[in-house]
Protein backbone atom coordinates (compact mmCIF):
# COMPACT_ATOMS: atom_id res chain seq x y z
CA UNK A 1 0.00 0.00 0.00
CA UNK A 2 1.19 3.47 -1.08
CA UNK A 3 0.44 6.62 1.02
CA UNK A 4 -1.44 8.00 -2.06
CA UNK A 5 -3.57 4.89 -1.57
CA UNK A 6 -3.80 5.45 2.66
CA UNK A 7 -4.99 9.04 2.43
CA UNK A 8 -7.65 8.50 -0.34
CA UNK A 9 -10.33 11.07 0.03
CA UNK A 10 -8.77 12.87 2.86
CA UNK A 11 -9.51 16.73 2.70
CA UNK A 12 -7.47 19.15 1.31
CA UNK A 13 -4.44 20.06 4.30
CA UNK A 14 -5.08 23.37 6.18
CA UNK A 15 -2.61 26.06 5.02
CA UNK A 16 -1.58 29.16 6.19
CA UNK A 17 1.16 31.83 5.94
CA UNK A 18 4.08 32.06 8.52
CA UNK A 19 3.15 35.84 9.35
CA UNK A 20 -0.05 34.27 10.53
CA UNK A 21 -0.56 34.87 14.38
CA UNK A 22 -0.60 31.80 16.54
CA UNK A 23 -4.29 32.63 17.79
CA UNK A 24 -5.36 32.86 14.37
CA UNK A 25 -4.04 29.36 12.84
CA UNK A 26 -4.99 27.75 16.17
CA UNK A 27 -8.86 29.29 15.44
CA UNK A 28 -8.22 27.15 12.05
CA UNK A 29 -6.80 23.44 14.03
CA UNK A 30 -10.04 23.77 16.05
CA UNK A 31 -12.68 24.32 13.66
CA UNK A 32 -11.27 21.85 10.81
CA UNK A 33 -10.72 19.24 13.72
CA UNK A 34 -7.56 18.52 12.77
CA UNK A 35 -4.14 18.75 14.18
CA UNK A 36 -1.47 20.42 12.31
CA UNK A 37 -1.05 23.32 9.56
CA UNK A 38 0.87 23.40 6.68
CA UNK A 39 2.99 26.64 6.36
CA UNK A 40 3.15 28.27 3.09
CA UNK A 41 5.01 31.08 1.16
CA UNK A 42 2.91 33.33 -0.70
CA UNK A 43 4.82 31.79 -3.34
CA UNK A 44 3.53 27.84 -2.63
CA UNK A 45 7.09 27.30 -1.11
CA UNK A 46 6.50 25.12 2.11
CA UNK A 47 8.76 26.38 4.75
CA UNK A 48 7.16 24.90 7.64
CA UNK A 49 5.06 22.64 9.68
CA UNK A 50 2.80 24.04 12.76
CA UNK A 51 1.76 21.14 15.05
CA UNK A 52 -0.38 21.00 18.58
CA UNK A 53 3.19 20.10 19.89
CA UNK A 54 4.42 23.29 18.63
CA UNK A 55 1.46 25.07 19.83
CA UNK A 56 2.25 23.58 23.30
CA UNK A 57 5.59 24.57 23.32
CA UNK A 58 4.42 28.72 22.33
CA UNK A 59 1.75 28.41 24.77
CA UNK A 60 4.31 27.62 27.69
CA UNK A 61 6.94 29.87 27.18
CA UNK A 62 4.09 32.90 26.51
CA UNK A 63 2.25 31.92 29.51
CA UNK A 64 5.90 31.63 31.36
CA UNK A 65 6.13 35.09 30.74
CA UNK A 66 2.43 36.24 31.84
CA UNK A 67 1.38 36.38 27.94
CA UNK A 68 -0.66 34.77 25.61
CA UNK A 69 0.14 33.78 21.97
CA UNK A 70 -2.27 36.29 19.81
CA UNK A 71 0.59 38.31 19.37
CA UNK A 72 3.23 35.20 18.39
CA UNK A 73 4.12 34.70 14.70
CA UNK A 74 3.98 31.30 13.65
CA UNK A 75 6.97 31.18 11.86
CA UNK A 76 8.64 31.31 15.48
CA UNK A 77 7.25 28.44 16.62
CA UNK A 78 6.45 26.12 13.11
CA UNK A 79 9.24 22.85 12.78
CA UNK A 80 11.25 24.24 9.86
CA UNK A 81 12.14 22.40 6.58
CA UNK A 82 8.74 19.62 7.79
CA UNK A 83 9.22 16.18 6.17
CA UNK A 84 7.96 15.56 2.99
CA UNK A 85 7.34 12.37 1.55
CA UNK A 86 6.00 11.29 -2.06
CA UNK A 87 2.69 9.82 -2.06
CA UNK A 88 3.79 6.72 -4.48
CA UNK A 89 5.94 5.52 -1.61
CA UNK A 90 5.06 2.45 0.57
CA UNK A 91 3.93 2.75 3.78
CA UNK A 92 6.42 0.75 5.14
CA UNK A 93 9.21 2.80 3.87
CA UNK A 94 7.30 5.99 4.97
CA UNK A 95 7.40 4.35 8.30
CA UNK A 96 11.41 3.81 8.00
CA UNK A 97 11.73 7.44 6.97
CA UNK A 98 9.64 8.82 10.01
CA UNK A 99 11.22 6.29 12.38
CA UNK A 100 14.86 7.37 11.12
CA UNK A 101 13.80 11.04 11.20
CA UNK A 102 12.81 10.84 14.99
CA UNK A 103 9.48 12.35 13.27
CA UNK A 104 5.91 12.21 14.20
CA UNK A 105 4.49 14.00 11.03
CA UNK A 106 5.12 14.31 8.08
CA UNK A 107 3.84 16.38 4.13
CA UNK A 108 2.44 13.94 1.71
CA UNK A 109 2.83 15.60 -1.67
CA UNK A 110 1.68 14.67 -4.71
CA UNK A 111 4.72 16.34 -7.17
CA UNK A 112 4.64 19.56 -6.12
CA UNK A 113 1.48 19.51 -4.42
CA UNK A 114 0.58 18.57 -0.36
CA UNK A 115 -1.92 16.26 -0.13
CA UNK A 116 -2.00 16.19 3.62
CA UNK A 117 -0.36 15.60 7.10
CA UNK A 118 -0.26 12.08 7.90
CA UNK A 119 1.17 11.33 11.33
CA UNK A 120 3.13 8.03 12.81
CA UNK A 121 0.52 6.65 14.31
CA UNK A 122 -1.69 7.03 11.10
CA UNK A 123 1.72 5.00 9.53
CA UNK A 124 1.62 2.60 12.53
CA UNK A 125 -2.31 1.59 12.27
CA UNK A 126 -2.01 0.89 8.67
CA UNK A 127 0.97 -0.97 8.94
CA UNK A 128 -0.59 -3.11 11.23
CA UNK A 129 -3.73 -4.34 9.24
CA UNK A 130 -0.96 -4.43 5.98
CA UNK A 131 1.01 -6.88 8.81
CA UNK A 132 -1.82 -8.84 10.18
CA UNK A 133 -2.71 -10.04 6.37
CA UNK A 134 0.44 -10.87 5.64
CA UNK A 135 1.01 -12.67 8.67
CA UNK A 136 -2.39 -14.48 7.93
CA UNK A 137 -1.45 -15.25 4.52
CA UNK A 138 1.92 -16.84 5.46
CA UNK A 139 0.15 -19.09 8.14
CA UNK A 140 -2.47 -20.51 5.58
CA UNK A 141 0.60 -21.05 3.27
CA UNK A 142 2.70 -22.51 6.24
CA UNK A 143 0.16 -24.73 7.79
CA UNK A 144 -2.24 -25.91 5.62
CA UNK A 145 -0.14 -28.49 3.80
CA UNK A 146 0.07 -29.54 7.47
CA UNK A 147 -3.00 -29.93 8.41
CA UNK A 148 -4.08 -31.28 5.01
CA UNK A 149 -1.35 -34.25 5.37
CA UNK A 150 -2.83 -34.95 9.03
CA UNK A 151 -6.50 -35.30 7.84
CA UNK A 152 -5.09 -37.34 5.18
CA UNK A 153 -2.87 -39.32 7.84
CA UNK A 154 -5.26 -40.02 9.36
CA UNK A 155 -8.07 -40.96 6.72
CA UNK A 156 -5.21 -44.00 5.85
CA UNK A 157 -5.32 -45.04 9.16
CA UNK A 158 -8.94 -45.95 8.97
CA UNK B 1 2.46 -9.26 24.89
CA UNK B 2 0.78 -7.26 27.14
CA UNK B 3 0.83 -3.88 28.39
CA UNK B 4 4.14 -4.14 30.62
CA UNK B 5 6.43 -4.36 27.75
CA UNK B 6 5.21 -0.89 26.75
CA UNK B 7 5.47 0.50 30.14
CA UNK B 8 9.06 -0.89 30.77
CA UNK B 9 10.22 0.84 27.76
CA UNK B 10 9.31 3.96 28.76
CA UNK B 11 11.64 6.66 30.89
CA UNK B 12 8.75 8.48 32.78
CA UNK B 13 5.76 5.96 32.51
CA UNK B 14 3.10 8.52 34.62
CA UNK B 15 3.26 12.27 34.92
CA UNK B 16 0.81 13.18 37.71
CA UNK B 17 -0.90 16.97 38.32
CA UNK B 18 -3.08 17.49 41.32
CA UNK B 19 -6.68 19.16 41.08
CA UNK B 20 -5.45 22.18 42.28
CA UNK B 21 -3.05 23.18 39.56
CA UNK B 22 -3.43 25.09 36.21
CA UNK B 23 -3.16 24.32 32.85
CA UNK B 24 -0.16 25.84 32.25
CA UNK B 25 1.59 23.85 35.42
CA UNK B 26 0.35 20.66 33.66
CA UNK B 27 1.28 21.78 29.89
CA UNK B 28 5.76 22.08 31.56
CA UNK B 29 5.14 18.67 33.33
CA UNK B 30 3.80 17.19 29.49
CA UNK B 31 7.06 19.27 28.12
CA UNK B 32 9.44 18.19 30.52
CA UNK B 33 8.92 14.68 30.50
CA UNK B 34 8.30 14.72 26.73
CA UNK B 35 4.36 13.29 26.93
CA UNK B 36 0.82 14.55 25.14
CA UNK B 37 -1.10 13.63 28.47
CA UNK B 38 -1.19 13.61 32.46
CA UNK B 39 -3.22 11.88 34.91
CA UNK B 40 -5.02 14.48 37.55
CA UNK B 41 -4.88 13.03 41.03
CA UNK B 42 -6.84 14.27 44.12
CA UNK B 43 -5.05 15.42 47.28
CA UNK B 44 -5.61 10.96 47.85
CA UNK B 45 -3.83 10.79 44.98
CA UNK B 46 -6.85 9.01 43.64
CA UNK B 47 -6.56 9.69 39.86
CA UNK B 48 -10.41 11.91 38.88
CA UNK B 49 -9.10 12.52 35.44
CA UNK B 50 -6.95 12.93 32.01
CA UNK B 51 -5.22 16.34 30.54
CA UNK B 52 -4.21 15.60 27.02
CA UNK B 53 -2.14 17.57 24.42
CA UNK B 54 -5.49 18.51 22.66
CA UNK B 55 -7.30 19.34 26.13
CA UNK B 56 -4.89 21.69 26.71
CA UNK B 57 -5.32 23.07 23.03
CA UNK B 58 -9.07 23.40 23.75
CA UNK B 59 -8.44 25.32 26.60
CA UNK B 60 -5.67 27.66 25.56
CA UNK B 61 -7.73 28.29 22.49
CA UNK B 62 -11.24 29.43 24.50
CA UNK B 63 -8.70 31.31 27.00
CA UNK B 64 -7.94 33.46 23.72
CA UNK B 65 -11.18 33.97 22.78
CA UNK B 66 -12.10 35.32 25.93
CA UNK B 67 -8.98 37.81 26.74
CA UNK B 68 -8.06 34.92 29.48
CA UNK B 69 -4.71 33.41 30.61
CA UNK B 70 -4.20 29.60 30.99
CA UNK B 71 -2.78 30.50 34.21
CA UNK B 72 -6.12 31.05 35.67
CA UNK B 73 -7.70 27.57 33.98
CA UNK B 74 -7.97 24.67 36.07
CA UNK B 75 -6.80 21.30 35.07
CA UNK B 76 -10.43 20.23 36.09
CA UNK B 77 -12.40 23.02 33.97
CA UNK B 78 -10.39 21.09 31.10
CA UNK B 79 -9.44 17.49 31.80
CA UNK B 80 -11.41 14.08 30.71
CA UNK B 81 -13.09 13.18 33.92
CA UNK B 82 -14.43 9.65 32.64
CA UNK B 83 -11.12 8.22 32.74
CA UNK B 84 -10.89 4.96 30.56
CA UNK B 85 -8.18 3.01 32.13
CA UNK B 86 -6.81 -0.91 32.20
CA UNK B 87 -4.89 -3.26 33.86
CA UNK B 88 -1.22 -3.92 33.20
CA UNK B 89 -1.38 -7.36 32.26
CA UNK B 90 -3.88 -6.24 28.98
CA UNK B 91 -3.08 -7.60 25.84
CA UNK B 92 -2.05 -5.26 23.50
CA UNK B 93 -4.34 -5.86 20.27
CA UNK B 94 -6.99 -5.34 23.22
CA UNK B 95 -5.86 -2.26 24.63
CA UNK B 96 -5.88 -1.15 20.61
CA UNK B 97 -9.53 -2.33 20.56
CA UNK B 98 -10.42 -0.64 23.60
CA UNK B 99 -9.20 2.52 22.44
CA UNK B 100 -11.10 2.42 19.11
CA UNK B 101 -14.20 1.66 20.96
CA UNK B 102 -14.04 4.82 22.98
CA UNK B 103 -12.11 6.76 20.46
CA UNK B 104 -9.48 7.90 22.39
CA UNK B 105 -5.64 7.81 22.30
CA UNK B 106 -4.35 7.37 25.48
CA UNK B 107 -5.21 4.68 28.42
CA UNK B 108 -4.45 5.20 31.88
CA UNK B 109 -2.85 1.49 32.75
CA UNK B 110 -3.16 0.36 36.77
CA UNK B 111 -1.55 -2.10 38.45
CA UNK B 112 -2.96 -3.20 41.24
CA UNK B 113 -5.62 -0.57 41.36
CA UNK B 114 -3.39 2.27 41.53
CA UNK B 115 -2.40 4.22 37.97
CA UNK B 116 0.63 3.05 37.11
CA UNK B 117 1.20 5.05 33.36
CA UNK B 118 -0.42 6.53 30.67
CA UNK B 119 -0.11 5.40 27.32
CA UNK B 120 -0.50 6.41 23.80
CA UNK B 121 -2.25 4.61 20.92
CA UNK B 122 1.73 5.36 18.95
CA UNK B 123 3.39 3.42 22.24
CA UNK B 124 0.86 0.59 21.68
CA UNK B 125 0.99 0.65 17.58
CA UNK B 126 4.82 0.86 17.59
CA UNK B 127 5.11 -2.28 20.22
CA UNK B 128 2.63 -4.27 17.61
CA UNK B 129 4.57 -3.05 14.50
CA UNK B 130 7.52 -4.51 16.09
CA UNK B 131 5.87 -7.93 17.36
CA UNK B 132 4.51 -8.42 13.84
CA UNK B 133 7.96 -8.33 12.07
CA UNK B 134 8.97 -10.73 14.70
CA UNK B 135 6.57 -13.05 13.98
CA UNK B 136 6.63 -12.36 10.05
CA UNK B 137 10.44 -12.90 10.27
CA UNK B 138 9.77 -16.45 12.55
CA UNK B 139 6.81 -17.39 9.54
CA UNK B 140 9.55 -16.52 6.92
CA UNK B 141 12.21 -19.42 8.42
CA UNK B 142 9.47 -21.45 9.11
CA UNK B 143 9.10 -21.74 5.36
CA UNK B 144 12.95 -21.31 4.22
CA UNK B 145 13.56 -24.58 6.67
CA UNK B 146 10.60 -26.47 5.56
CA UNK B 147 11.70 -25.32 1.79
CA UNK B 148 15.27 -26.95 3.07
CA UNK B 149 13.24 -30.24 3.90
CA UNK B 150 11.86 -30.80 0.94
CA UNK B 151 14.31 -30.25 -0.83
CA UNK B 152 16.62 -32.69 1.19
Amino acid sequence: MTLGELTAGRSAPLLCEPADFLDETLDQIIAAHDNAVIVVERTGEIVGLLTKDNVVKAVQAASALGDSIAREHVFSWMTVSPTQISHSVPIDEAFAILDRKKVKAAIIMKEDRPLCVLTISDVLAALHEQDVSLIHEMRGMLFRPLTHNASLGSQERR
Amino acid sequence: MSLKSVIDRQETALVKCHTSEFVDEAISLMIQNDRNAVVIVDKGDHVTGILTDHDVIRAVHDAEKRGQNITTQSVTRWMTADVISCPVETQLSDALKLMGRHKIRHLVVTEKDAAKAVISIRDVLSQIHEDDELEAEVLRDIARASRGIVLA
